[in-house]
């Protein structure tokens, strides 16, 4: 069985030469290197922890299928393939996600949700707890074109120009469906009573 | 005195902009001025720095199970585009390409370079022994219908078809000899 390539030693744009050399081994490393942000964006996406999975994996096949035509770099390239997979999913599904991911773990391996850095108090990790629980079934109930851009913009931390490449829309929808997004989501976590609450202790706690 | 206006969609905009530091400082300025004055642009912009705080950090989960895939499934997943970059065809190919590309490129050039009046003295040769006895005019009509490619813009067409499959040859074996110089880099 070949070696497996360590992550220092190689970068993106050699591990996809070896690739194309027919080393699969050297694929697998990328999917290794890949698979959680591959598998956020999913997630997000789609709301549902299997699907997101099978999604992501889906993208890498259909990258190894055309890698290559790949040029440029790897990883903007995979996300594409990535978020066009969930739009198609999303598309012939016709739905959205009825339950918030977060609520639905039980697998052991990993924590349930990475709470607030313990410096911020318990009551401060709670409520940030709390808040992400509520953001994840928020994001539910934005449509599909401005969770996308939502998510790649402030989960992912992609720039305007990464998102407009990434979903082939210019930058003032960027913008647009960014701003339309971020209001309602503001409106959903109103309503939820969280934001008042989290300011307050903000406030509180800077005074 | 601070005032509490309702904040339009117009404001959550620019809002949401400078929170993105994608304002203007001009504009950056102006806004920071109203929110002095305005409580309700104060609170919807903290509200929005909130929300967005929230999302980035939000955690990032492991997939339930590894993405990785059984090598055997990666082989029947290649295309042609594998096909054209895996050995035998993936070495001959360039080199092929390049030569075929030339002889397109020669055989096409020779025809478009030919005078008119060769190819139709060799259209009048080859013509059968009852078409020599007619008269010179049906010669050079049979003729004239033997050459129709001499000095044609089919042929100038062919030349330079020709020429953008080389070039495009070259260039892709060009980015292949550079993707491997710079991945062994």
């Amino acid at each position: 069985m070949p070696a497996k390539h360590t992550m220092v030693q190689y970068e993106n744009q050699q591990l996809v030469q070896l690739v194309l050399d027919g080393d699969t081994q050297a694929f697998n490393d990328l999917v290794e290197r890949h698979q959680s942000r591959a598998y956020n964006l999913c997630l997000r996406m789609l709301g549902d922890a299997d699907a997101a999975a099978d999604v992501a994996q889906d993208a890498f096949i259909s990258a190894y299928k055309h890698l290559p035509s790949l040029r440029g770099e790897f990883r903007p390239w995979l996300m594409r393939i990535v978020a066009n997979g969930c739009r198609d999913v999303l598309r012939s599904k016709k739905r959205r996600p009825s339950v918030s991911l977060d609520l639905e773990r039980d697998d052991d391996d990993t924590p349930a949700m990475q709470i607030a850095d313990t410096s911020d108090g318990p009551e401060a990790a709670l409520m940030k707890s709390e808040l992400q629980k509520t953001i994840a079934g928020a994001l539910a109930e934005i449509p599909d074109d401005q969770r996308e851009v939502i998510i790649l913009s402030d989960i992912q931390g992609l720039s305007y120009q990464e998102i407009a490449d990434m979903t082939g829309i210019n930058i003032g929808t960027v913008k647009s469906r960014l701003n339309r997004a971020r209001s309602r989501l503001r409106e959903l976590l109103m309503a939820a009573e969280l934001l008042p609450r989290v300011r307050r202790h903000t406030v509180e706690s800077n005074t | 005195m601070k005032t509490k206006n309702a904040v339009t969609i117009q404001d959550i905009e620019q809002l949401s902009a400078l929170l993105d530091g994608d304002l203007s400082p001009a504009n950056a300025a102006a806004m920071r001025q109203r929110m002095l004055a305005d409580e309700a642009l104060q609170d919807t912009f903290s509200e929005l720095a909130l929300t967005q705080d929230a999302m980035r950090t939000m955690p990032t989960l492991k997939p339930p199970r590894s993405l990785r895939i059984d090598p055997q499934r990666l082989h029947q997943a290649r295309g042609w585009r594998w096909w054209l970059i895996s050995p035998p065809a993936g070495q001959l190919f360039p080199t092929l390409g390049v030569a075929m590309s030339l002889c397109f490129c020669l055989l096409f050039g020779a025809v478009a370079m030919q005078p008119v009046e060769t190819h139709l003295l060799k259209g009048a040769a080859v013509t059968s022994p009852s078409t020599q006895a007619a008269s010179a005019d049906s010669v050079l009509l049979i003729a004239s219908d033997t050459t129709p490619l001499a000095g044609s813009p089919w042929a100038w067409l062919g030349v330079v078809a020709g020429a953008g499959v080389l070039g495009g040859t070259a260039r892709w074996s060009w980015q292949i000899r550079g993707r491997k110089r710079t991945s062994k880099r």
